[in-house]
Parts: structure tokens; sequence; C-alpha cells
């Protein structure tokens, strides 16, 4: 199988994967029932007013941000340049939380009608260890991983090398590991009434959060090794093959856990109010603190900045 | 396990908090050794003053309850209070008795309500 055949197959295993994510997601906001709308409460009658327009809103952004992968990767398939094709990462990276996370926030505060006022809240006693939360080994093995990388890179790569791909792909796995502490840390006073539920829906949201990211940096991480072993030894046959496996096992890897979260997050928050509909006096009840969105956008913006350094 | 904290509640913010920790101690449920989360993490978790959960540790290390360790959090230290006098405890206890006569409880209702809570605390084992 050639190189340009190889690309085009990997290219469209991508597309046809991120598919499933606007499947999966189509009817995200709706998810708590009518009286809500991306977690926050809405007014009687919100779907029969404007309602529907942030429905359409949403699905539109979804349609948009496949077409945007889509476009990136018959951009690189189209130019035969297989080398182009670990700038899929970061674009899959980005799109993905601006609208699965950037979106619902923007709606929060523009649709919702008010929340349910707490008198009381239930503080959790027990103490979070990153230990718990984050897998130090795993840390490791993926920093030896992205090491290992660049020495191949800067020692066999040639002088056809382009840093672009490396660079991006490293900030997006190591630049992560704040925001993760970040959400391991986190956490907030609970609705007194069905407690331990909450908490536990609580705890399956973080960890989903968290092995998202963890997937999201390793399928970025191996991206860079494959770049890496390709650059290094450009003629060896099995290593295209081998470089190809690893994108698109690591990014089905990604979207199980995507899925499998999703999963987990809906079973253990039936029934449930979502808390983003809460309020009380000393402060917003929610997972996402001032912290994790101070990383996120910093986060954006660093890879912002690297994509228009290196958009050559 | 958890502390409920209510807005409407006239003790501050710090006494609710310790004695939610006091009260989870004497029914058991936290024993002798067993962590408890850092300043950051409680103020964090409730959006308050760091300075509100270290009154309330602090309030805890008092009495022997708690040991606080710097950067490591607080530990229950023992699952009696030391140092505390019987006359002490009689005054929150008249207070309380005192609100129930002025609710218009009766001597035998307020009476079977100290008896629920001497029995809640009996069945958990703790008291002598």
């Amino acid at each position: 199988m050639s190189a340009s055949l190889l690309s085009l197959v990997s290219g469209l295993t991508i597309v046809a994967l991120e598919i499933l994510i606007v499947w999966r997601n189509w009817s995200f906001p709706l998810k708590h029932g009518p009286g809500y709308f991306a977690g926050a409460a809405v007014a009687e009658g919100f779907y029969e007013s404007g309602g529907r327009r942030w429905l359409t809103g949403y699905r539109t952004l979804l349609i948009v941000r496949w077409l945007l992968l889509a476009g990136v990767v018959t951009v690189v398939i189209g130019s035969g340049d297989w080398s182009r094709m670990p700038v899929i990462a970061p674009v899959a990276v980005v799109s993905f939380l601006a609208v699965q996370l950037g979106y619902p926030l923007l709606t929060r505060y523009a649709v919702g009608s008010g929340r349910t006022a707490l008198q009381k809240a239930a503080l959790p006693l027990k103490r979070r260890r990153l230990g718990e939360y984050l897998s130090w080994r795993s840390e490791v093995l993926m920093l030896t991983v992205i090491t290992a990388s660049w020495v191949l890179l800067l020692t066999l790569g040639g002088p056809a090398v382009s840093l672009a791909c490396p660079v991006i792909t490293t900030y997006i796995a190591l630049a992560r590991l704040p925001g993760q502490i970040i959400v391991a840390r986190s956490g907030c006073a609970l609705p007194p009434e069905q407690t331990s539920e909450y908490e536990h829906w609580m705890e399956v949201r973080k960890r989903s959060s968290l092995r998202f990211m963890s997937a999201m940096a390793w399928f970025n991480a191996l991206t860079l090794a494959s770049y890496a072993v390709r650059q290094s030894w450009p003629a060896e046959p099995w290593v295209l093959w081998m470089a190809v496996a690893a994108i698109v096992v690591s990014f089905a890897v990604m979207m199980v856990i995507v899925f499998r979260g999703l999963h987990r997050m809906e079973e253990a928050g039936r029934g449930l109010k979502p808390l983003e509909s809460f309020s009380w006096p000393f402060r917003r009840v929610g997972l996402s603190g001032r912290g994790s969105v101070v990383w996120a956008v910093c986060y954006c913006l660093g890879l912002a900045v690297l994509l228009v350094v290196f958009r050559g | 396990m958890f502390v409920t904290i209510d807005s409407s509640d006239p003790r501050p913010l710090y006494r609710q908090i310790a004695d939610g920790i006091k009260d989870l101690i004497a029914r058991g449920e936290l024993s002798e050794g067993m962590a408890l989360p850092g300043l950051r993490q409680l103020s964090g978790d409730l959006g308050v003053n760091l300075n509100t959960i270290a009154t309330a540790y602090r309030e805890l290390q008092d009495e022997g309850l708690v040991k606080i360790r710097h950067g490591s959090g607080a530990v229950v230290s023992s699952t009696r209070s030391h140092d505390v006098q019987v006359d002490e405890l009689r005054k929150p206890l008249r207070a309380a008795l005192t609100r129930f006569v002025l609710a218009g409880a009766t001597h035998a209702e307020i009476l079977s309500v100290v008896q629920r809570e001497l029995d809640s605390l009996d069945s958990k084992g703790v008291t002598r």
C-alpha cells in the first residue's frame, strides 16, 4: 500500500469516527429534559420561542466543526504531504473544546432563566489526593516518549524536518497537565438532597474529563512519535505502517474514551438536576471553577499562537 | 461524609463547620487517624475565605479533636474533647432548651427529642 493510500485511509477513518461525535452529541443540550438547555434551567415555552434557534445554532456548530475537520483532512491528503497529518490533532482538540465546553458556557449565561437557590449545602469531607486521579507512571512514560521523539528528530531527522508538528503536539500533550491537576483538585459543595448521588455524578464527571485529557495527550504524543520515526527512517515501509497505525489507533481509543465517559456521565446523572442550575449564598455550584476556565483560555491561546507562528 | 451548611442558621459559618465535624466524630463516622481535607480544598469547595475554615479547624484543635499539620492537612487526633468543663457544655444545652420552651414545646416533647438524639449516638456505639 502506498503512502498516499495509507494517508487517505487514515484520514477517512478519522473523519468517519468524527461523524459519531456529531451523532452522539446531536441532542446534547436536551439531555436533562425540556426544562433545561445545556444544563441551564430555561423558562417554560423556551423551545416554542428562542429555544429552537439556540438548538439549531448548536447543531450548526457541530456540523461546521465536522466540516472543518473534514476540510483539513482533505487539504492534507490533497497536498500529498503525509507529514502534515499531525495538523489534524490540534484542529480536532480545539474545535471539540470550543463546541462542547465553550458553547454550553455561553448559552448558560445567555438563556438561563435563573438558578434554583439553595439555602443548605453539603460539604464533602473526603480529602482529594492527586495520586487518586492522575497516574504519574503514565505521565513519566509520556514524557519519555516525547523526549525520545525529539532526540530522534534532532539526531536522525534530517533537513526535511518541520518543527510545526513536533512543537504543537508536544505543547498539546504537556500543557494539558496543569489543567488536569486543576480539574483533579476541583470540587464544590453539593445539594443537600440526594447528596451521595450528586457526589457520585461529580466524581464520574471529573474522572471522565481526566481520562479524556489523558487520551488527548497520548494521541498527540503518539502522533509526535510516529512523525519522528517516519522522519528518521523515511525509506522503511514498516515505519509508515507503524506510524499510521499509531495515529489511527490512538485516535480511536480517544473516541472510545469520549463515548464511554459520556455514557457514564448520563448514567450517573439520571434523575438529577444539572448542577449548573443551582445557586446558593456562598458560591455557584459547579465543577468548572475559575482556575480551570483560566487554564482553558491560556491553553487555547497558546495553541492559537503556535498555529499562527507555524502557519507556513 | 458531609457537613451540612445552612445559610439561615444563626451560627457563624466556621461554627457550623466545626460543629458538623464534631457531630461526625461523636457519631463515630470520623475515627481517630482519619484525614480531613486541607484548608484550601474546603474553602474552595464552599467558596468562602480560607480564614473561615482555619478558624473552624483551630477550634477543633483547641478541643484536642484535630491535629493540624502544615502542608498535609488535618487529622482526627482524638474522639474525645480535652479540657472541656461540664459547666461549659451546660451553656449551649441551656440555650437550646430555652429555645425549645420559647417555641412552645412541652416537657415531654423536649425529653423525647433529647432521648432520640442520645439513642442516635448510642446506635453508633460511641457513648459511654
